[in-house]
């Protein structure tokens, strides 16, 4: 099911975004699959799984972006990482803990993508911040809690209790 | 799954060796991005299939949802129709979406056939995977001849540049992102600029001469210096100029004459003329309109 679920994502979290996502932004603003994705598997199933997935990902997110030296690679890959040692810190990850995470986690990426990438003037980076970066944020943050919990308790894909539950479980 | 029967060492190695790769690709860009994009040739061409599916199944989403918010207005007037009526709207409807269709790939043949440089037609199929960039996505790519740096228009005007590719899809930046920049000229008076894309989403024309006599509602056309545009291709008009005292240049905010929101179907140059004569393209930019092909 797990496995099932990840070629899932890998063949459609890309193509949702680029299609279905662009006609339902907020001001131009979507939520970013790849990143919630990311941050989800990296909180429930560990730092290996979410940085594989993440560099996969975003691998695919860079093939039908814009942008050159496959910042989307190098951010979503580190982006599992970080979700997966956040994993480990807290005693049980829960929808808060996503939102928590997926906020400062979708700033952290949105600064270190800027910096990476846009290679534009500062002044332009930091009007991105309040337009793009924070608003995108948000809307990753929610999402990431909303996957969170369906995932947790309607279809527990990734295993049901988050990795620290079952750590726990196991002393 | 294999990766949760690994040992925990394991597990350090393998994450480790993503890490260095991550490293590698943070520091050595430029080398490592040519052997990725090998690996990325056959990906893209699988990817390709699943986003021209939900292209598809977006766009007759959207018909349908049109249609419905369409008919709500007329609601209680519908209890009244008869079913033969009904189904006779829904026909008529079919048909005017066909009508308009026919009508913009018309014009858009129509442009095709009078200038002088060769393109191939290619519809929208989805936009920029991140939030970052303006750019869209087309069903064309380099099987259909379409290369990175060629340049993509409509019948109104300039649309951007193509900047990556795979076998059937092609990534072209918008002129409104900040990260493009084509050779502009003012149509009147001749002084060439740069024409780039603001955080804004809006057009701007900088380094125009000083002494230029630009004004509003002048025409900045395509220079045909640099890049995949010939010569007198209309991008927009001039709507605010900024001259600011002590600079060398003056700067001024454009209104791009595509409507970069509603585009469908574009054209991609694939070969420009050779030695054409400035503005020999018989599309005039004081007729063209603001709208989409």
């Amino acid at each position: 099911m797990k496995a099932w679920t990840y070629v899932a994502l890998v063949l459609f979290a890309v193509p949702l975004q680029t299609t279905v996502l662009g006609s339902v932004s907020l001001r131009n603003v979507e939520p970013d699959l790849v990143l919630v994705a990311v941050v989800v598997i990296g909180l429930l199933a560990g730092e290996l799984e979410g940085a594989l997935m993440g560099v996969l990902l975003g691998f695919v997110q860079d093939l039908f972006s814009a942008g050159v030296a496959f910042p989307n690679l190098i951010t979503k890959g580190a982006l599992g990482i970080a979700a997966g040692l956040i994993g480990h810190q807290v005693v049980q990850v829960t929808p808060l803990v996503v939102w928590g995470s997926g906020l400062v986690l979708s700033t952290g990426s949105g600064l270190a993508f800027l910096y990476l990438a846009r290679g534009r003037a500062l002044w332009e980076a930091i009007l991105a911040v309040p337009t793009l970066l924070l608003p995108q944020a948000i809307l990753d943050a929610i999402l990431a809690a909303a996957v969170f919990w369906i995932m947790t308790t309607v279809v527990p894909v990734l295993g049901g209790a988050p990795m620290s539950v079952r750590r726990l479980s196991r002393r | 799954m294999a990766i949760a029967r690994l040992t925990y060492g394991s597990r350090r190695f393998v994450l480790g060796l993503v890490a260095l790769l991550l490293l590698l690709l943070l520091l050595l860009p430029a080398q490592t991005q040519g052997l990725l994009l090998q690996f990325g040739g056959p990906l893209g061409q699988v990817m390709a299939w699943p986003i021209q599916a939900l292209a598809g199944l977006t766009g007759s989403v959207r018909e349908l949802w049109d249609g419905y918010v369409a008919l709500q207005d007329v609601h209680e007037e519908n209890h009244r129709l008869r079913r033969e009526t009904e189904l006779l709207r829904e026909e008529n409807n079919r048909l005017r979406e066909f009508a308009v269709t026919a009508e913009r790939l018309g014009a858009l043949l129509q442009f095709k056939e009078q200038q002088r440089f060769e393109s191939v037609g290619a519809r929208v199929i989805g936009k920029d995977a991140t939030n970052w960039y303006q750019a869209i996505l087309l069903d064309k790519g380099e099987s259909d001849g379409v290369e990175v740096e060629m340049g993509v228009v409509t019948p109104a005007g300039v649309v951007g540049r193509v900047v990556k590719t795979t076998l059937s899809t092609a990534v072209v930046l918008l002129l409104t992102d900040p990260n493009n920049a084509v050779a502009g000229l003012v149509q009147r008076t001749r002084d060439e600029g740069i024409v780039e894309g603001t955080s804004q989403r809006g057009v701007r024309i900088k380094h125009i001469p000083l002494l230029s006599g630009v004004r509003e509602g002048d025409w900045i056309v395509t220079s045909g210096l640099v890049g995949g545009f010939p010569r007198g291709l209309p991008i927009g008009t001039v709507t605010k100029i900024e001259k600011e005292e002590g600079e060398l240049f003056q700067v001024a905010e454009v209104d791009a004459a595509v409507n970069f929101a509603k585009l469908e179907e574009v054209l991609v140059i694939t070969k420009l003329p050779g030695g054409a004569a400035p503005d020999v393209f018989h599309l005039s930019p004081q007729k063209a309109s603001k709208v989409t092909p």
